[in-house]
């Protein structure tokens, strides 16, 4: 799925009116201004960059707060207002270069399927940091009628985002990155059994990608589809086992000053970051 | 000779008359390639954010009311954890193109604030963080903490914007190039040696037309001589060009 099948019916072949919007958007303000230099565009791409990283620590730290991982002995409502500013700041600075990036190259991301499911997974992280954490944080981790609502859709708008994602030819080998972070999490919250079984899991899938990679893409027959298809195998059966492994240690692990809602809120919030993150990188790569 | 190493790493190591080299293989890759940049990029998300709270708390613009300590024992952790990350996965992929990265403007400049930040650390183990207990506390640390957080602030913005940069072909050997970037990438050794603007005057239909544009503008070799292509378009040449060779 792209914006550009969602704008108009294209099996009659009639002009679609969003496809001159697109192509102008090059010629607005502030895009105008950079589209002729030499510098300008990757000037905004590299500042887009370091707000990535900058939001990225922020969310990440003040969710493992949530998921009962770090500062563990300190308020949530500590944490939130002292990472309010830098996360407030990179999340500006990174809406505002990702529209002007956006309108510089607007044809490419217009049939991308990777940008529509970086857009999907971006009003999910939004309303996870902005309408969800934050709120849960400040109340040190209490939560209100209104913020489950608020969680559970953002959840959608993210399974929704990860269901395209996995399911696009092109995209899916990057939601590697989303199982990676996902098995990162475990590691640090994990009790020795857990993390022993996530280990083995990662060895194993790795030999099997790598010797059955070998068969089919390496020896004499080069069969690309095979080799997709074994792409696919592997990071789904991760992503199954780290779902389980995941849900285990969140309800049964370490009880902590959180409960497993919050626990799995924080988790979720994370990883639809991440999301955004690792579907635009694809964008280029897909 | 580290040339020489590179273009046999590049070029020859592991080829047959059956197969390219490894580091062709690898860039050549279906998933491998785009799988370990994304995870180097991706990686920046632990490690910038917090490595530089820590520099802005150092800078007393962070965390006023939290000692240095306490921050640094609970999140260096995930900043050790993700630059090793990123030297594993930034060494891979520096073996996808080890001769064209070694002759890289961005690349070498890169390497060199990576030193100056190793550089800063190390003064900051050493020296700075001995005094600790005097400023622990402090919401507003002494001008020698400030200035190893500044440092080290701003060389890993450097160091993300140069590498940012790795993927533009603006300045790459065998291109018109000013002096100093012939001299300072070794153009020299590069094949096709060094390249200048009086080249470009002399044979404009080999490297582009000359103007006052001459290094404002990328200028492709050979057929390149089209100079209609908007700016744009060249970005996203150059993207993929050098975005893992496809």
């Amino acid at each position: 799925m792209d914006f550009y099948n969602l704008a108009c019916d294209r099996s009659q072949g009639a002009p679609c009116a969003m496809d001159a919007w697109v192509a102008g958007l090059q010629d607005v303000f502030p895009a105008s201004l950079l589209k002729d230099t030499l510098w300008g565009f990757a000037a905004v791409q590299a500042v887009h960059l370091l707000a990535l990283g900058l939001l990225g620590g922020c969310v990440i730290l003040l969710n493992l707060r949530l998921v009962g991982v770090t500062l563990s002995n300190d308020p949530p409502s500590w944490l939130e207002r002292n990472l309010r500013p830098w996360l407030v700041t990179g999340v500006v600075a990174v809406l505002v270069t990702g529209v002007i990036i956006g309108m510089l190259n607007p044809e490419k991301l217009y049939t991308s399927p990777a940008f529509f499911v970086k857009m999907v997974s971006l009003v999910a992280a939004l309303i996870f940091s902005f309408g969800v954490t934050n709120a849960i944080a400040r109340s040190e981790g209490q939560i209100t009628n209104p913020i489950r609502i608020a969680a559970g859709v953002a959840f959608l708008f993210w399974l929704w985002s990860i269901g395209i994602f996995g399911g696009t030819t092109g995209t899916n080998p990057g939601t590697f990155h989303l199982v990676t972070a996902g098995y990162l999490i475990l590691f640090l919250m994990g009790r020795r059994l857990t993390t022993m079984i996530a280990g083995a899991t990662i060895a194993i899938l790795t030999l099997v990608y790598l010797i059955g990679g070998y068969f089919v893409i390496g020896g004499p027959y080069a069969d690309y589809d095979a080799f997709m298809g074994l792409t696919k195998i592997c990071i789904s059966l991760g992503a199954v086992v780290l779902v389980g492994l995941l849900g285990f240690e969140i309800f049964t692990g370490r009880a902590g000053d959180t409960t497993p809602v919050v626990k799995l809120i924080g988790l979720f919030s994370i990883l639809s970051w991440v999301t955004v993150a690792a579907s635009g990188r694809w964008i280029g790569l897909s | 000779m580290l040339h020489e190493f590179f273009r046999w790493l590049q070029e020859d190591f592991g080829a047959t008359e059956m197969a390219e080299s490894w580091s062709q293989q690898f860039r050549g890759s279906l998933n491998l390639w785009g799988i370990t940049e994304g995870t180097h990029v991706l990686t920046l998300m632990i490690f910038a954010g917090t490595i530089w709270l820590i520099d802005l708390r150092m800078l007393g613009l962070a965390f006023k009311g939290t000692p240095f300590s306490k921050l640094n024992e609970k999140v260096l952790p995930f900043t050790v954890f993700a630059f090793a990350v990123m030297i594993i996965t930034g060494v891979i992929l520096f073996l996808a193109k080890p001769m064209d990265y070694y002759h890289n403007v961005w690349f070498r400049a890169k390497m060199i604030f990576l030193l100056i930040a190793a550089a800063n650390i190390f003064w900051f183990h050493r020296r700075v963080q001995k005094t600790e207990h005097e400023w622990d506390n402090s919401p507003n640390p002494p001008a020698m903490v400030k200035l190893s957080g500044a440092v080290s602030l701003t060389s890993w913005v450097i160091i993300i914007v140069f590498g940012r940069f790795i993927a533009y072909n603006w300045y790459d050997c065998g291109k018109p190039l000013p002096g100093f970037v012939n001299w300072f990438a070794e153009c020299a050794s590069y094949p096709g040696g060094i390249i200048t603007a009086a080249d470009q005057e002399s044979d404009p239909l080999i490297y582009g037309a000359a103007g006052p544009a001459l290094f404002s503008e990328p200028v492709q070799l050979a057929g390149g001589a089209s100079g209609a292509t908007s700016s744009t378009a060249d970005h996203m040449t150059a993207d993929t060009q050098n975005e893992g060779g496809r």
